[in-house]
């Protein structure tokens, strides 16, 4: 090796470097002025020499320093001990095992045999069965024509859309139904989704962030309070349909605002038009005077009272006539009172544009089967002609008139009944707390709880869950096709109480309904037999 | 196994009365025209003509393969020439045996490209923020909706939708094209106008027929004639289409039952629970599994559905790096050893979830590598398989089939039937007592909208087709076909120095156009020559690799491929889109 590779730099090696580099430097142009100005500017200022050197060296630390962790709490351990811990660690099942009431209830959920409607067939019952489950309010599921031009469409264009809306899955039967759907229900533009449950899911994220305030009923379905979970806002609960306490909320936050002086975010009131949990509507006249008064915008989800509320089924809008554009987000469904399947949006240009490319369900998942859109197409038609106006009248006559039939169960004093004679066509059947507490052997070691609006504990709900299974049971043999209301009770914020859920629809006429009622009075009577 | 190499692309004898392609006996003129004349259809199509000559099934389009008419063609002789092919057909079809992972390494983007690529997006944004700035105050009426005003904070934020107002909209009209008819190899496009800067569309009234690289139709059974449909006809006339009820309370119906023991035949699992939708399998099963106190870990490129399901469902979220399997089994020695945050309490349960094919990448996971892990780390094992089930694997059974790991060492299989079933909705798959819970603890079926009639059918038939328990050969033909035709495509591709991505065997080829402006012109050009493609830029993909997706089908011919391959061939030069080596092999 030459050893003078190897021999320290003479300073005349450094001279020679530098009047290599600054002739160098000369040949690019513009260096002499770079050189001029950073001569003069650091001419007679040490300090900030040494600052800036500072900041440099901190800007290399910085980026040679291990990245930022949240996590300070690891402990460092060896590899060995990260075997044997690993060795150790005994996950809990996938699943857990079910009950032997989960099983039971598994096993009784009805299998059709046949088509959908107000009168099918199920599993193990040799009639047919007066269906008092499904959400057909209008009779539309099974109609022959609507079937005929479902056929029709298969035709045409297939089952599967193939495809996302933006990437070729939009069919102009899409275009069709949105531009029906906006027009029907009167706002400016609507957005369909392909599942009913996802549609509030994509609609309410997209819009309200982290650092906005959601204010939500308590008894707000439960796709409802996924979606606002999801949205990672604030969230305000006010007791159901009480005016006073949304305004008491509205108030807390008036003054939160004036104390911090903050900026306002995005403010959203959260509302069911009819809530399938209770069978109550919405109070919009005062809703919407309050929303207006603390300047909240408004998303109202219309997945049951579309189609069903309102002279022409418009929703919830229609029977306070109020006009659909007042409510900023509209959210609704078809796969309950249109028989078919899929949701929507419907509100401002801007809103819905925003979803097309912001709303998760809507860019992610593949378009609604052209055979479905085409069906909510046929659907709505018949909505918005004259027969849609009878239809909507019977099933406010059914409704009634079943209210009426089961107002004996009330007169016992065990038992309550909501909904029906609002023009709701949901009705609940529920144990009245405090004479169940009185009366019925349940459970010793559980306790209903002080508050009303607590959830009952797990034991007491099995046991009520069991009592209304056999009230089931008993109408099964009638004839008589009745549901309990059925929740994913650990994942629900506030799971309502266990209920009779009872779906009359505009196919079924007063007699049967007069008759089912009857039935159910007669089931119920034998079931709590011991106790009234 | 005894048959000659080409034995699945020869003719059979049945199906080719003469040397002609059946096609051309048929009518279909699209198909017999000569490549290079392709015609795209412009006017009014009567609405009979768009029925009548749209979905051959592909048992008529299969022979043109072989027909005489192309046998002439030197890249033809190539492409059936199968020991050309780096993973030829037989290998693919039929080795029943395991396919080793392949780990894809991104291409490497020329230095120039990537610096042009930044300084675009850079440009357009600073276009973008000047257009607002100097809109809001000029234009303060139409840029009311960005502001405060009344007390109202804006719906959203000027930052949140700049890339919707300012960037997506430029190129709006390479999206969200209305079409009608069916997707199948081909699709109508329904041609459309902007005057106001792809502000609003207008539809002109014509359409366009082009040939379709873009929808999920992988096994073509978006066909609305053929046995499917016609079983789904005869199914909505026996039980009408919607149900108006969940699967807890009235939408149980025993047309669901008989397709969930199919999927679950077909899959080899104990048992399938069948969603109505695909997006909804994935955000509505999670939550159900995992909660508060348990771990998921998911692949850093998860479908939205999953990052939904997710977040739903309380559980603490890691990452992992794309495929990079010792990087996950570093992330499960970390969390198992270090167990819950602050607490230290050990997890509950840790699942892994993974998709079986990124259609983004058109990768497969690494099945073989997790499943490996998954003995010593006892986490619990979830694969979405949207894209790849039906898809690929000999029997069309998915990854699982693809690498030969059984189908029990998997917890959860999740797929959706959207994309190779031609229908819609998803389904969770595994043991008997997952089922059994998911009945009674998953959002979809306590909650949701169960499948509807039309829907479940097409499910059931298309099954049953891939399983051949029609009785025929059909489904076999049909994965046969999409595997040739997904490798014949992307290695053609890659041959003109293009650069993709993915996996061989996959359905999807993605191919890197990079540049911004490249973006709809890539997309515009094809569709004058009339071919439908799906681009996809951020926020879908990273910002700088912004793609094309070609989705192969098994209803396409090979003249199809021919045509779009020698199109996209002349638009690579045109927007210099060549910047591979051009080997043909995978990076």
């Amino acid at each position: 090796m030459d050893p003078l590779a190897t021999t320290p730099p003479t300073a005349s090696t450094w001279a020679w470097a530098w009047t290599q580099f600054t002739q160098t430097v000369a040949l690019i142009p513009g260096s002499k002025i770079v050189g001029r100005y950073i001569r003069n500017s650091y001419q007679n200022d040490p300090f900030r020499i040494v600052l800036e050197v500072c900041l440099l060296l901190f800007v290399v630390w910085y980026l040679l320093e291990k990245r930022y962790r949240i996590d300070h709490h690891e402990i460092p351990l060896s590899k060995q001990e990260v075997d044997e811990l690993i060795e150790d660690w005994k996950p809990e099942p996938l699943v857990p095992a079910l009950s032997e009431w989960e099983r039971e209830q598994m096993e009784e959920t009805p299998v059709l045999v046949s088509e959908q409607g107000p009168r099918p067939r199920v599993e193990g019952v040799s009639q047919p069965v007066l269906n008092l489950v499904s959400y057909n309010f209008l009779g539309l599921a099974g109609v022959n024509d609507l079937k005929e031009h479902a056929v029709h469409t298969l035709r045409k264009y297939g089952v599967g859309a193939c495809g996302p809306p933006g990437f070729y899955g939009t069919l102009d039967v899409h275009k069709d139904l949105e531009k029906k759907l906006a027009e029907f229900i009167g706002s400016e533009e609507a957005i369909i989704y392909s599942q009913g449950l996802t549609t509030t899911l994509s609609v309410i994220p997209c819009f309200a962030k982290r650092g906005d305030i959601l204010i939500c009923d308590e008894a707000i379905n439960f796709s409802v309070q996924k979606s606002i979970q999801i949205s990672r806002s604030q969230i305000r609960y006010f007791k159901h349909n009480d005016m006073n306490d949304l305004e008491r909320i509205l108030k807390e936050i008036e003054q939160e605002d004036q104390a911090t002086k903050r900026v306002v975010t995005r403010r959203f009131i959260v509302v069911e038009g009819l809530y399938v949990n209770t069978g109550d509507i919405v109070p919009l006249p005062d809703l919407i005077a309050l929303k207006k008064r603390y300047k909240y915008r408004l998303i109202l989800d219309e997945s049951y009272s579309f189609g069903v509320l309102g002279s022409q089924g418009r929703g919830v809008t229609e029977h306070f006539q109020i006009p659909a554009d007042e409510v900023d987000l509209l959210i609704g469904s078809m796969c309950n009172s249109l028989a078919s399947s899929g949701g929507f949006c419907a509100g401002g240009r801007e809103l819905m544009e925003h979803q097309r490319l912001s709303g998760l369900g809507y860019v992610f998942s593949a378009s609604l089967p052209a055979i479905l859109a085409v069906y909510a197409i046929d659907g709505l038609d018949i909505l918005a002609s004259d027969q849609g106006k009878t239809v909507i009248r019977n099933v406010r006559d059914v409704s009634l008139q079943m209210y009426q039939g089961l107002q004996a169960l009330v007169n016992t004093g065990a038992l309550t009944v909501t909904g029906g004679n609002n023009q709701s066509p949901i009705i609940h059947i529920r144990f009245d707390r405090a004479w169940a507490q009185k009366t019925l052997p349940l459970p010793s070691d559980a306790q209903f709880p002080a508050n009303p609006r607590r959830p009952l504990p797990h034991a007491i709900r099995v046991e009520l869950e069991k009592l209304l299974q056999s009230v089931v049971r008993e109408t099964l043999t009638h004839h008589v096709l009745l549901g309990r209301a059925k929740y994913v009770v650990d994942q629900e914020r506030s799971v309502p109480d266990p209920s009779i859920r009872i779906c009359v629809t505009a196919a079924h006429s007063k007699e049967e309904v007069q008759e089912a009622a009857q039935v159910t009075c007669e089931a119920f009577r034998k079931v709590l037999k011991p106790y009234l | 196994m005894g048959k000659g190499e080409r034995a699945t692309f020869d003719v059979n004898p049945r199906l080719t009365p003469s040397s002609q392609p059946l096609s051309l006996k048929k009518g279909r003129n699209i198909h017999g025209l000569p490549t290079a004349q392709r015609p795209v259809k412009k006017g009014l199509l009567s609405e009979d003509e768009g029925v009548s000559d749209r979905e051959p099934s592909v048992l008529d389009l299969r022979p043109a393969h072989c027909s005489a008419a192309h046998s002439a063609s030197p890249l033809l002789q190539e492409a059936l020439d199968t020991s050309v092919l780096p993973l030829h057909k037989r290998k693919l079809l039929h080795d029943t045996k395991s396919h080793a992972f392949v780990h894809v390494e991104e291409p490497e983007v020329p230095l120039f490209i990537l610096v042009t690529t930044y300084f675009s997006y850079l440009v357009l944004i600073v276009f973008a923020h000047l257009r607002d700035f100097f809109g809001k105050r000029f234009k303060s009426q139409e840029y009311a909706y960005l502001r405060h005003h009344d007390g109202y904070a804006p719906i959203f934020s000027d930052f949140e939708s700049l890339w919707r107002r300012r960037l997506y909209q430029r190129i709006s009209d390479c999206f969200q094209r209305p079409i009608t008819g069916v997707a199948g190899a081909y699709v109508t496009l329904l041609d459309r106008v902007s005057n106001d800067f792809n502000r609003t569309f207008k539809l002109t009234g014509t359409k366009t027929r082009t040939l379709n690289l873009a929808s999920y139709n992988y096994l073509g059974f978006a066909q609305s004639t053929g046995p499917c449909a016609d079983s789904v006809e005869q199914s909505i006339e026996q039980f009408g289409v919607g149900n108006a009820s969940p699967c807890a309370d009235l939408g149980t119906t025993q047309l669901l039952r008989e397709t969930e023991s199919t999927v679950a035949r077909f899959l080899g699992t104990e048992g399938a629970l069948v969603v109505s939708m695909g997006f909804a399998t994935n955000s509505t099963t999670l939550p159900a599994l995992v909660s508060k106190g348990c771990l998921l870990i998911s692949d850093e490129l998860n479908h939205a559905s999953l990052v939904t399901g997710s977040r739903l469902s309380g559980a603490t979220i890691r990452v992992f790096r794309h495929n990079d399997t010792s990087h996950l089994e570093s992330v499960l020695r970390d969390a198992i050893s270090q167990g819950q945050p602050r607490t230290h309490r050990p997890w509950k349960k840790i699942l892994v979830v993974v998709e079986g094919l990124y259609s983004m990448e058109g990768q497969f996971c690494d099945l073989p590598g997790i499943v490996a892990l998954k003995e010593k780390y006892k986490f619990y094992l979830f694969v979405d398989e949207a894209h790849s089930i039906g898809a690929v694997g000999p029997r069309g059974r998915g990854v699982c089939d693809w690498f030969g790991v059984d189908p029990r060492k998997v917890d959860i299989h999740m797929g959706t039937f959207t994309k190779s079933f031609g229908s819609t909705g998803g389904y969770i798959s595994g043991k008997k007592e997952l089922i059994d819970f998911l009945r009674l603890n998953n959002h979809s079926t306590m909650y949701g909208e169960s499948t509807s009639v039309p829907v479940l059918q097409q499910i059931a038939s298309s099954v049953r087709i891939i399983m051949g328990e029609d009785g025929t050969n059909d489904g076999q033909r049909r994965l046969e076909t999409l595997a040739f035709n997904g490798m014949y495509f992307a290695k053609r591709l890659r041959e003109m120095g293009y650069l993709t991505l993915g996996s061989d065997g996959s359905p999807v080829a993605p191919m890197l156009l990079m540049n911004p402006a490249k973006i709809p012109a890539f997309s515009r050009e094809c569709l004058k020559r009339g071919i439908s493609v799906v681009v996809v830029c951020y926020p879908a993909t990273p910002i700088i690799t912004s793609r094309v997706r070609f989705c192969l089908s098994a209803s396409h011919t090979k003249e199809d491929l021919d045509y779009a391959l020698e199109q996209i061939d002349t638009i690579g030069n045109l927007l210099m889109l060549k910047l591979g080596s051009g080997s043909g092999n995978q990076h």
